[in-house]
């Protein structure tokens, strides 16, 4: 979201340059998200500002140092020594935050979290009006990867992953916890495909920590912007019935066009053939069409097999 | 906003908050510049716009009315206890969370916000680091709707929008559930008279704030969290037999139990008991793991998932698998 509020920075930079004193205007940008020249500007503005119009108690700035980058002084503020106080937003969006990493952190952490959270609160009013709930796996997991990634050592998971729907055990060498789109992933060297990989949180049963030392992989690759997982993949686009819609809300989608009566044609960047065919088999002819056509292909070859198994059994 | 206006602003705040005592609309229009330039039409019609201005920044500007008798002025104050952010004592550790939690909103979601929030407890003194380098963001929100609705709960301000492309809905804002990386609203429908839970990824049109902030008071007994409980799955009420190879379809095997099996399973197969609570769903999901989980009842769900596996073959070949399952 963006912050247009000239005014809100206006009212707190007095009493924060002198909590603060020595940062030039880059290192106060910093703080305030937004950049140096900006910060300039307003300062430029609250030089024609002060408690009062009375000749020489204006707010006053070392402008020239200021505009070379140095270090910046104030003078005349010690009438507004403290800030404003939370708009109701900043609040809200500080407490949520809080709320988002109580279960992301290290055991240790999270009492700390809590009684920051009590604190902002205490200062800020009634919290309330968003609830996060993070799907990241057990705190036992969780910890014990921490811990692993932090002792360097490597670790053999239990995953129910989605190749086949069954559930593996692969070593591997963590690397980092993260989360994304409300859900946390373990990312790691997989020692049997010898690449970096990311498992869901969540669908790790079990960790075990080997005792062993993890190897060194190199640096851990940038995630980007899409975020696809580990590997390049292929693209592939469905043209979806409106019952079949509601994958575009749950599946990472380069490319959606509404088509007339409900229709989509959504692209979606392939990396684990095994994903496409369960997708495929999960939503029938809710797909209506697949481009390019040979991409449904192994789907229907499991179709055809599930069909073999179902006139075997039972 | 103009760097005129924002001076004047800043003036007008600082002004009434550092004079030790209420003043008049004279020492106010003569004691700020942006006002002594201005026509007294125009300085009365300023300061009004000014007040909104302010209020909307979370300062609110009080009317002292004079009493008639003396012939005397209205009088205007800021409060200062209302304006200052109170004190606020953190410890080192709690310093180091809030410097991680700068980064917990990324720019799709409320890290402008964040930032304020922390940029003010900096300028209240608080020593907080600029947070451990290589921390991701946690929090997004792709939704486009998400910071209208993000400030309609904070104000509690009416909003107007499109759900799944259907008729216009007034609602007021509840609260903002977040699961599984989707942003849901709770608030009460106006156009249903009732409390509706709507998933902003379906929300069809920009939602509009319609009104004044402060419109509609949230009911005491709302609870954030428990929408939270409630988005969760419905309770399964129907039950499925289930044939699994061994070791595969965890979808199936983690929320279910082995049972006896009531036709022979070749080996490397065993029967499990599988909840569910929608047909079509479940469908769906059972052909998903269908070479390797075969549903043996109920029979009418069997028939669905086979059915549903011959939609993807080719109409002939369909036809033709058809005809050799009759044969069975």
């Amino acid at each position: 979201m963006k912050s247009t509020d000239q005014l809100g920075r206006l009212l707190t930079l007095v009493p924060y340059l002198q909590a603060n004193p020595g940062l030039t205007a880059a290192e106060v940008a910093d703080h305030y998200g937004t950049t140096a020249s900006q910060i300039v500007k307003d300062l430029n503005v609250l030089w024609y500002c002060g408690p009062n119009n009375l000749p020489g108690q204006q707010f006053d700035f070392n402008m020239d140092t200021i505009e070379a980058g140095g270090p910046i002084e104030v003078t005349n503020g010690e009438a507004v020594r403290r800030p404003h106080r939370f708009q109701m937003t900043e609040a809200l969006a500080l407490k949520v935050a809080l709320a988002a990493l109580e279960p992301v952190v290290p055991a240790a952490q999270r009492a700390v979290v809590r009684s920051t959270l009590a604190k902002i609160s205490a200062v800020s009013g009634p919290a309330g009006g968003v609830a996060v709930q993070l799907a990241s796996g057990s705190d036992q997991t969780r910890d014990t990867l921490a811990r692993a990634i932090e002792a360097r050592r490597r670790v053999q998971l239990s995953y129910d992953g989605l190749t086949r729907g069954s559930t593996s055990t692969p070593m591997v060498d963590p690397a980092e916890l993260i989360v994304r789109d409300g859900y946390a992933y373990l990312r790691g060297w997989s020692l049997e495909r010898q690449s970096w990989r990311t498992y869901r949180l969540d669908r790790v049963i079990d960790v075990v920590d080997t005792g062993e030392r993890a190897a060194d992989h190199g640096a851990l690759p940038d995630l980007g912007e899409t975020w696809f997982g580990e590997e390049a993949g292929h693209l592939v686009t469905l043209t979806l019935s409106p019952r079949a819609a509601w994958v575009t809300e749950y599946d990472p989608v380069s490319d959606v066009d509404h088509l007339d009566d409900g229709r989509l044609r959504a692209t979606f960047q392939v990396v684990d053939e095994e994903w496409l065919v369960l997708r495929l088999l999960q939503l029938g002819n809710g797909v209506e069409a697949v481009e390019p056509c040979q991409a449904a292909d192994p789907a229907r070859d499991a179709a055809r097999a599930g069909l073999q198994l179902y006139s075997s059994l039972g | 906003m103009s760097a005129k206006k924002s001076e004047r602003l800043v003036n007008l705040a600082y002004l009434l908050l550092s004079s030790g005592r209420p003043l008049t609309k004279r020492e106010i229009f003569n004691g700020i510049d942006g006002y002594r330039e201005l026509t007294p039409s125009g300085q009365e019609r300023t300061f009004e716009r000014d007040k909104d201005d302010l209020r909307a920044q979370g300062i609110e500007i009080h009317t002292r009315k004079a009493s008639d008798e003396w012939g005397a002025a209205d009088t205007y104050v800021v409060e200062r206890s209302e304006f200052e952010l109170p004190p606020v004592e953190l410890t080192e550790e709690e310093a180091a969370v809030l410097g991680v939690a700068a980064h917990v909103w990324d720019e799709s979601g409320a890290a402008a916000q964040t930032t304020m929030a922390v940029a003010k407890l900096r300028a209240a003194g608080a020593r907080i680091d600029a947070g451990t380098v290589g921390v991701r963001p946690v929090l997004g929100a792709r939704e486009p709707s998400f910071e209208v609705l993000f400030d309609a709960v904070s104000a509690k301000r009416v909003v107007e929008f499109r759900y799944r492309g259907g008729e216009v809905r007034r609602v007021e804002p509840w609260s903002l559930p977040y699961r599984n990386g989707s942003w849901y609203l709770i608030g009460y429908d106006q156009s249903r008279a009732a409390p509706r839970c709507f998933k902003l990824a379906r929300i069809s049109t920009p939602p509009r704030a319609v009104g004044k902030d402060g419109a509609y008071v949230i009911p005491a007994d709302h609870d954030p969290e428990r929408s939270l409980a409630d988005l969760a799955p419905a309770e399964n009420t129907d039950v499925a037999l289930v044939a699994v190879r061994t070791g595969h379809a965890p979808r199936f095997t983690r929320r279910g139990h082995l049972v006896e099996s009531p036709v022979p399973l070749p080996p490397g197969f065993d029967c499990w008991s599988v909840p569910y609570n929608r047909h079509n769903d479940m469908v769906g999901e059972a052909a998903s793991m269908a070479r390797d989980a075969v549903v043996l009842q109920p029979t009418d769900l069997r028939e669905a998932v086979v059915a549903h596996l011959r939609t993807m073959l080719d109409p002939v070949e369909a036809v033709v698998a058809h005809e050799s399952q009759e044969q069975q």
